[in-house]
């Protein structure tokens, strides 16, 4: 794969929610985590993935027919896709009417990401919006990422990167002074509990917090609240002491758990993980926000 | 709680007490006015005709004239309990005068109908309906529908049965769409017009003929404007009465100081601001007892109410909190016009609309921000009496303060649709290609839905002359000219959807069609237009349009200052559409011929292959409002093929002194998206026969999928400047969008770019908690409803039934 181009598996245009003003966020794919409630399974791994959309299946069972690779079989409740047969050719995707069948994943280039996010650049000028990376994990293509933040510089538009930052600090101290905002995941400052949930040690992301926080970078702190897993009181604490010693004025967004994503595991043929676990309560969000605010953080709910 | 908290954002603070005051009579207002069932009233109906039959000597002007005083001097007056202005557009609250002089063909069909027909529904009594039919049976054969009917030529009838043209509204209710010069009546009051008439009528040499009609002319507004006065009078007396009874102090007092207003005005020019609103509304409703049209409009009644409440706030005669409550006490009063309607004309008409356009922000006539504390108070009021009438408009100047923008986004929050964003941006440009000065252009306001007109200078019918069907035309153009519905032949263009070889040839054939439409379209106008001329002038109506009484004639006869019309077209979006996916499917990939198309579209997509083939044509070929450029092009170029046409044909005014005399496009389609539906058949773009065709230049439903912004540059994307008729763009949002500042400021932000972008209009409505759980119960009719939560959005359809839940429990909580 070329360095100015990657797979992109979506453009979200009026984004109101991921950095100031009306954006275009860019899901870029793979990323070195593995979270428990991520949302987005299908940016994990760097490739393109065939998603059934059973509610919108028409039941001509065309597609059955027209696979190269004998991946799709038709049961009583619909398409079964066999993975580990399909090879993401398309076929069955392009012949699908209903849209039943589509691909996750689109291949990109800097250029041609760029052209469409420019295509509401006036948008961007009237509310002091932009454009926000997202994933994935933006910095698992560095080399990408780093054409995609050049172009958007050369376009003047206000550049937002939706990041855990599990990555090399060059890499992170090459990009910071492009990037006007960091919407930096912190998941929690436990790493035993880190490794237990994402798979990965949180000591490359609190790392870098600290580069970033230290160089006077924009930072705005994303935590995802998931009931039992991050919200103790402990967790709190640590997190609060974590940010006051390093960032005492940053703007906290508190992410609330939520199962937008359970649709989507069951169109990727993924079994979704927290499978008993209920969203947060709205008291308890409420009691988090206050503590996070009492602490003099900014502090909101969603972003 | 919550209207006091918007109150606050305006700026403007309102003392607590008033404020306090003013909702409770609001309130009880606004209660009563809802358990009022709707009913027919036939007082005018009735001493119009006997005021008819008594003087059929009379030329007709002063015919209808005379009637029009016979009505105010004998129609039955009431006032409601708490009310601050007189003057009511019946004999019973909530009743609907009948217009026979337009139509009774439907009223002898319909009257027993009234009370069951499916919606509009109106309570009848016994006495009234003998009544009625009786005054009906008079009329037989000499209404302006009959007229119409005779005089319309044979092809123009028969492309109306088709549905490509439909013009009944323009036969059984005349035209409307009017604003009077409310300045004028206000500075010189009833007694000045008079007096004007008067000076012209002495000055007239009566040896040139040209100067006959003008003496019955200037005779006819003297009897017209004394009928205002007379009815004025007579409420003057009436509230002196009910003063002298009242046990209450508080309204005793309020009684007998209306009498003194009404003794006063609207004979004498208005001298305080209570007197000025009460000017305003005699004079709009007695224009709308005169003569049957709707989208009779207020204007801008933030810039001419304006000095009358600043010259009593700075005497210390009134505060903010007063002003609020006598302006909703007019917006009560505007909503208690309601008009009833041939069911055929309600079904394009649904709900009882009058559109009474009220017109805020803007600049000047000399280009400066036209916004003050009128502005800001008129929005308060709206906020108050969230009714569908007056329908708000809200113009946006780039010379405009945010902090008025911000106002109008916290009352569109409140969720029922107003106001309505225009742009200043697009709009003086595009009335100044048609003619119109600059310092008229800028004083533009909005007349019925989207209309952008002079204020007191532009003659009847600004919008709502013949509705064309592109959808409908489409149909016949792809059938070889004939509808498929009726058999009736409008043209052959020599080939059709099964036999064209390339798309060039379809494109031709819709051209073919077009031209021979508009042709039509124009012939129908020049009929209706000479009728309703001949016989249904409007005397009250001219003495307050610039221009008619220095000419000595009706607007119709080309007294007023501008004449420019419109007509509204409607399933533009789906014939470019359709269009596309006939050019992308058949001509461009090949996937199907189009013979196999035609087939499937006569069989209205059935079994289970056509079934997937519409499913290829609704979801593979582009559909407009996703920002792709080939299809908005498409869509531009279809609007373009019209206008040509259209921009041939001068009014029916030509030579006879206004400027313009020309009519030009508009979206405003208004509830005629659904019965133009009714009548075509399958459509390419994957549209079942029978379904709604797109509202305005909105897509098709559930077809735009790349949000907002995608939506808004695609709506640029059409010629918009030369839609100076207006164009129509409904979005949907949900609450949680608007709930925070941050959300607010957004939407004010999504509003400034779509208008940098070339936009016209935008109206918003804000997705309530009920309509997610309609969602729910019914998700077919909300395909398009999207959702979002934190960084993530997705069609509420298709979502899991508890995360749906979620979502309604979130949005509740976000409000």
């Amino acid at each position: 794969m070329p360095s100015d181009s990657g797979l992109i598996f979506e453009i979200e245009r009026f984004a109101t929610f991921d950095g100031p003003g009306i954006r275009t966020v860019v899901f870029m794919s793979s990323c070195p985590l593995c979270c428990a409630w991520c949302a987005n399974p299908e940016s994990r791994d760097p490739k393109r993935r065939l998603m059934y959309w059973k509610n919108r299946c028409a039941g001509c069972l065309r597609c059955a027919a027209s696979c190269p690779a004998e991946a799709l079989t038709a049961g009583s409740g619909g398409i079964t896709i066999d993975y580990r047969r399909c090879d993401c050719c398309g076929v069955c995707a392009e012949g699908c009417n209903a849209q039943a069948l589509t691909l996750a994943g689109e291949l990109m280039t800097a250029g041609e990401v760029m052209e469409r996010v420019s295509r509401d650049s006036v948008f961007y000028e009237q509310t002091g919006g932009g454009v926000t990376f997202s994933g994935g994990e933006p910095f698992a293509r560095f080399d990408f990422l780093f054409s995609l933040v050049t172009e958007a510089r050369n376009r003047g538009f206000h550049i937002c990167v939706e990041t855990t930052s599990c990555a090399p600090k060059e890499q992170i101290a090459r990009l910071s002074p492009f990037i006007n905002i960091f919407l930096y995941d912190i998941k929690c400052i436990d790493d035993a509990k880190h490794i237990k949930w994402t798979g990965v040690s949180n000591k490359l992301i609190l790392e870098n917090y600290r580069y970033l926080a230290g160089n006077g970078a924009g930072i705005t702190v994303r935590m995802p609240l998931i009931p039992s897993i991050n919200d103790g009181e402990d967790d709190l604490k640590q997190a609060r002491d974590f940010f006051l010693e390093l960032s005492p004025r940053t703007r906290i967004d508190l992410l609330p758990y939520h199962r937008l994503g359970v649709t989507k595991y069951e169109r990727l043929g993924l079994a979704y993980p927290l499978t008993g676990l209920e969203p947060p309560g709205a008291e308890s969000i409420r009691r988090i926000k206050t503590f996070f605010e009492e602490a003099g953080f900014t502090t909101t709910i969603g972003g | 709680m919550e209207l006091w908290k918007i109150s606050k954002f305006s700026g403007f603070h309102l003392e607590p007490p008033l404020w306090a005051g003013a909702p409770s009579r609001i309130e009880a207002i606004r209660g009563k006015v809802f358990e009022a069932v709707q009913s027919v009233c036939p007082q005018r109906a009735r001493y119009l005709t006997k005021a008819y039959m008594e003087n059929q000597s009379d030329p007709m002007i002063k015919r209808r004239a005379k009637a029009f005083r016979s009505v105010l001097r004998n129609i039955d007056l009431f006032i409601e309990d708490h009310q601050l202005l007189a003057g009511n557009y019946a004999a019973r609250p909530r009743a609907a005068s009948i217009f026979p002089e337009y139509s009774v063909n439907w009223l002898l069909d319909e009257i027993d109908e009234l009370p069951r027909r499916q919606g509009d529904r109106f309570a009848v009594n016994r006495d009234d309906r003998d009544e009625l039919i009786g005054i009906a049976e008079w009329w037989k054969g000499k209404t302006l529908e009959d007229r119409c009917l005779a005089t319309l030529p044979e092809p123009v009838l028969d492309i109306y049965a088709t549905g490509v043209l439909a013009a009944g509204g323009n036969m059984t209710s005349g035209d409307g769409h009017i604003m009077l010069d409310f300045e004028a009546i206000l500075r010189e009051g009833a007694s000045g017009i008079i007096a004007g008439a008067s000076e012209k009528l002495e000055a007239l040499d009566l040896t040139q003929p040209e100067n006959h009609h003008k003496r019955i002319f200037y005779e006819s507004v003297i009897i017209a404007y004394q009928g205002m006065i007379a009815y004025a009078e007579r409420y003057s007396s009436m509230l002196a009465a009910l003063a002298e009874t009242e046990k209450d102090e508080r309204r005793r007092a309020e009684l007998a100081g209306l009498s003194g207003i009404c003794g006063r005005v609207p004979r004498l020019p208005a001298s305080t601001f209570h007197e000025a609103v009460q000017t305003v509304w005699f004079a709009h409703l007695l224009s709308q007892i005169e003569s049957n049209g709707h989208s009779m409009s207020f204007g801008r009644l933030d810039q001419y109410l304006y000095p009358y409440y600043k010259q009593d706030l700075d005497a210390g005669e009134i505060t903010g909190g007063k002003a609020v409550e006598l302006l909703a006490c007019l917006w009560l009063k505007s909503f208690g016009v309601i008009k009833i309607r041939p069911w055929s004309h309600t079904r394009f008409s649904g709900g009882s609309p009058t559109y009474q356009n009220l017109t805020l922000g803007g600049i000047t006539p000399g280009g400066g921000d036209a916004v003050n504390e009128l502005t800001y108070l008129c929005l308060d009021s709206i906020a108050l009496t969230r009714l569908p009438q007056p329908n708000v408009s809200a113009r946006y100047n780039e010379l405009n303060p945010d902090a008025y923008l911000k106002k109008c986004m916290d009352v569109i929050a409140i969720g029922f649709g107003m106001p309505a964003m225009h742009s200043d941006r697009m709009m003086i440009p595009s009335l100044m290609d048609r003619g119109v000065s600059a310092e008229d252009a800028n004083n533009y306001a909005i007349v019925g839905c989207i209309e952008p007109i002079v204020p007191g200078k532009f003659g009847y019918r600004a919008a709502g002359m013949t509705f064309t069907n592109f959808a409908k035309l489409l149909e016949i153009a792809l059938n070889g000219g004939a509808d498929p519905r009726t058999g009736i032949l409008i043209e052959d263009p020599g080939v059709s959807l099964g036999t064209a070889s390339s798309f060039e040839e379809i494109m031709t054939a819709f051209r073919t069609l077009m031209k021979r439409t508009i042709e039509l379209r124009v012939q129908g106008e020049h009929c209706i237009d000479f009728a309703l001329e001949e016989l249904v002038p409007d005397a009250f109506c001219a003495g307050l349009i610039s221009g008619c009484i220095a000419r000595g004639k009706t607007p119709k006869e080309g007294g007023s200052i501008y004449d420019l019309v419109t007509g509204p077209e409607t399933g533009i979006v789906n014939a470019a559409n359709s269009l596309e996916a006939i050019r992308d499917i058949v001509f461009d990939k090949g996937v199907l011929s189009g013979a196999r198309l035609a087939e499937i579209l006569r069989s209205n997509f059935d079994g289970k292959e056509a079934g997937n083939i519409r499913l290829l044509l609704l979801n593979k070929a582009g559909k407009f409002g996703n920002d792709i450029d080939r299809v908005d092009e498409l869509a531009a170029l279809v609007y373009r093929i019209f206008m040509e046409e259209q921009e041939k044909y001068p009014t029916a005014r030509r030579g006879q002194g206004p400027i313009g005399c020309l009519s030009y496009p508009c979206t405003a389609t208004i509830s005629g998206n659904v019965p133009s539906g009714a009548i075509v058949g399958a459509s390419a773009e994957g549209r079942f026969a029978g379904e709604p065709l797109t509202e305005g230049c909105s897509p098709y439903h559930g077809t735009d999928k790349n949000g907002p912004t995608a939506l808004l540059r695609s709506v640029a994307k059409m010629p918009t400047r030369l839609i100076t008729g207006g164009n129509l763009l409904n979005m949907k949002f949900a609450p949680s969008s608007m709930a925070s500042d941050e959300g607010k400021e957004k939407m004010m932000g999504l509003i400034k770019a779509f208008y940098k972008l070339g936009g016209w209009h935008v109206q918003f409505n804000i997705i309530s908690t009920d309509t997610l759980l309609r969602a729910q119960t019914h998700p077919e009719e909300h395909r398009d409803l999207v959702v979002r939560v934190a960084g993530y959005s997705a069609l509420f359809n298709e979502l899991e039934q508890s995360t749906q839940n979620d979502i309604i429990a979130r949005t509740e909580h976000a409000l």
